[in-house]
């Protein structure tokens, strides 16, 4: 072991370049590496700055493929670079096996955490909100999540850095609760979000003799919101066909919608 | 009317948001992307209200499409952008907002695309400067092709810009052609187009198993007609009883695992 290690100012502003670049230039080559080597170049030029030949291997070595959600992406490259401080001849070669297991499963935990939940549940608060012409309840979450979520990031980043790669590893399976438990919480507030967000009804009406009956009541007066349940299954179901992706979605929905709503089935 | 000086604001409010949301990702994403550029775009124009009102539709829109794994989609920012400015400078309100908005939104999915594309040429470039040992150089390439020519460049700022220049004349222009039909099927498209939200997400849970879960917000919304916060109180309340009972259960695996090696 060295004794080069980051101050903690320094591995602050590690982690500061890092969300300044997290994305930056994202290629279908080798997606986030740009903000590896833009976080971590400059303690790489320290590290080894008596080997310039050295060095410039490290800098391609980590300018290979690395893609994770941003928090963990940051913390697991936290940790190749505290690897990277041992210098030790199989260093980059230990960083890169960590970079390349570690990335897939704290993508799904980090989006599950900090990007799913956070943009559909505080998202939709906030939207609902706008709709009555408020800002309210959007600046009281910036105000109270923001913070959260830099704290959280920082606390991830510190334990990815000084307790190494084997911690977040040993705690692999308590975040994975975690994000199990979060998921439940998350289907609830969907299954909430397809009855108030979805809207479709049918202007339809039966004559029977004198009478006309609204189909719409009918189906208000037995199974309301029937309509919007029956759309998101429709596309749900849709998506699993061949060569069906988002976008291509957006287009069948909008030609779907269009075509019944001139025929006047839905409105 | 769009004046020079409210276009330049506009395009600091997208380009500050997409920036937020593409790199930092700490802040926005608290509050809603589409709300707060309504609001921003409504300040600029002079009418908040009809900025947050088109902001909250398009957040609704938009909630749950996330580009997973780097995947694209399309883009609300752009949308709720130029939709806000033409609503407030052609009076015409939420109904022009969705005309304009919905097509911009997907048009921001091509200029993904090629802005990943893009971003290939300018990681060559700075792994070029750095074999050559220039790494202040390879850092400064990462950085401003990033700001001027990546993904918050091209998706955001320029789509923006080119529709502002389009102006408010071609706008109603566009609207006068339009007819009446093709507007209220947009609206009825704007209310449905959630239902792909709400689907990408469940694709995204673990929805084998939880069924029960989702049935229950839905049964909590229409039958007991709470508003989605009391509800995400209540899906809280099961997640960390969900979460005690998982703990349990893991730490007695560890405990028998422990005896089967022995």
């Amino acid at each position: 072991m060295s004794n080069e290690r980051l101050t903690k100012k320094e591995l602050w502003n590690f982690s500061t370049r890092y969300a300044l670049t997290a994305q930056a230039c994202q290629n279908y080559e080798t997606m986030q590496s740009c903000a590896v080597i833009y976080s971590m170049g400059p303690y790489l030029e320290k590290i080894y700055a008596d080997d310039p030949e050295l060095l410039k291997e490290k800098f391609k070595a980590h300018f290979q493929f690395f893609n994770c959600q941003t928090y963990f992406g940051a913390a697991i490259i936290a940790a190749a670079l505290a690897i990277e401080e041992t210098k030790s001849s199989d260093a980059t070669a230990v960083a890169s096996a960590i970079k390349t297991s570690l990335m897939g499963p704290f993508s799904g935990i980090g989006d599950a955490l900090f990007n799913t939940m956070p943009k559909v549940i505080l998202a939709a608060l906030s939207a609902y909100a706008a709709l009555e012409g408020s800002f309210m309840t959007g600046a009281i979450l910036l105000v109270i999540f923001t913070p959260l979520l830099v704290f959280l990031r920082w606390k991830i980043i510190e334990l990815g850095y000084y307790k190494g790669a084997e911690i977040i590893t040993e705690h692999q399976e308590q975040l994975n609760n975690v994000r199990e438990a979060i998921s439940v919480l998350g289907i609830i507030v969907v299954g909430a979000l397809i009855a108030t967000t979805v809207k479709v009804s049918t202007p339809l009406t039966i004559t029977a003799g004198e009478s006309t009956q609204s189909i719409q009541d009918l189906i208000d007066s037995i199974f309301p919101k029937l309509l919007p349940a029956v759309a998101t299954f429709l596309v749900y179901k849709g998506l699993d066909m061949k060569k069906m992706n988002t976008v291509r979605m957006v287009w069948v929905i909008i030609v779907v919608v269009m075509t019944l709503s001139v025929l006047k089935v839905i409105a | 009317m769009i004046s020079v000086f409210q276009i330049i604001l506009i395009l600091i409010a997208i380009t500050l948001v997409s920036y937020e949301v593409l790199m930092t990702q700490m802040m926005v994403k608290c509050c809603g992307e589409s709300v707060l550029l309504g609001l921003l775009v409504g300040l600029i124009m002079g009418d908040a209200t009809t900025g947050l009102l088109i902001g909250g539709t398009m957040q609704l829109m938009s909630l749950g499409l996330a580009g997973y794994g780097g995947a694209s989609v399309p883009n609300y920012r752009v949308g709720t952008t130029v939709g806000t400015a033409f609503a407030i400078a052609t009076g015409g309100g939420l109904e022009v907002a969705l005309v304009v908005g919905i097509p911009a939104a997907t048009l921001g999915v091509q200029l993904d695309v090629l802005a990943k594309m893009l971003g290939t040429y300018f990681l060559h470039l700075a792994e070029k400067a750095a074999e050559k040992g220039q790494y202040k150089k390879s850092y400064g390439i990462i950085f401003w092709g990033n700001l001027f020519a990546s993904r918050v460049a091209l998706t955001n700022t320029y789509p923006a810009l080119i529709f502002l220049l389009l102006g408010s004349a071609f706008v109603e222009n566009l609207l006068a052609i339009i007819p009446a039909w093709f507007i209220s099927g947009l609206t009825t498209c704007g209310n449905v187009l959630p239902a792909l939200g709400m689907a990408i997400l469940l694709k995204y849970m673990p929805l084998k198993g939880n069924l029960q879960y989702l049935v229950l917000g839905f049964i909590l919304s229409v039958y007991f007609g709470l508003d989605i916060l009391p509800i995400a109180i209540v899906g809280g309340i099961i997640a960390v009883l969900l979460y005690q009972r998982l703990q349990r259960e893991s730490k007695q695996q560890v405990v028998t695992g422990g005896i089967g090696d022995e």
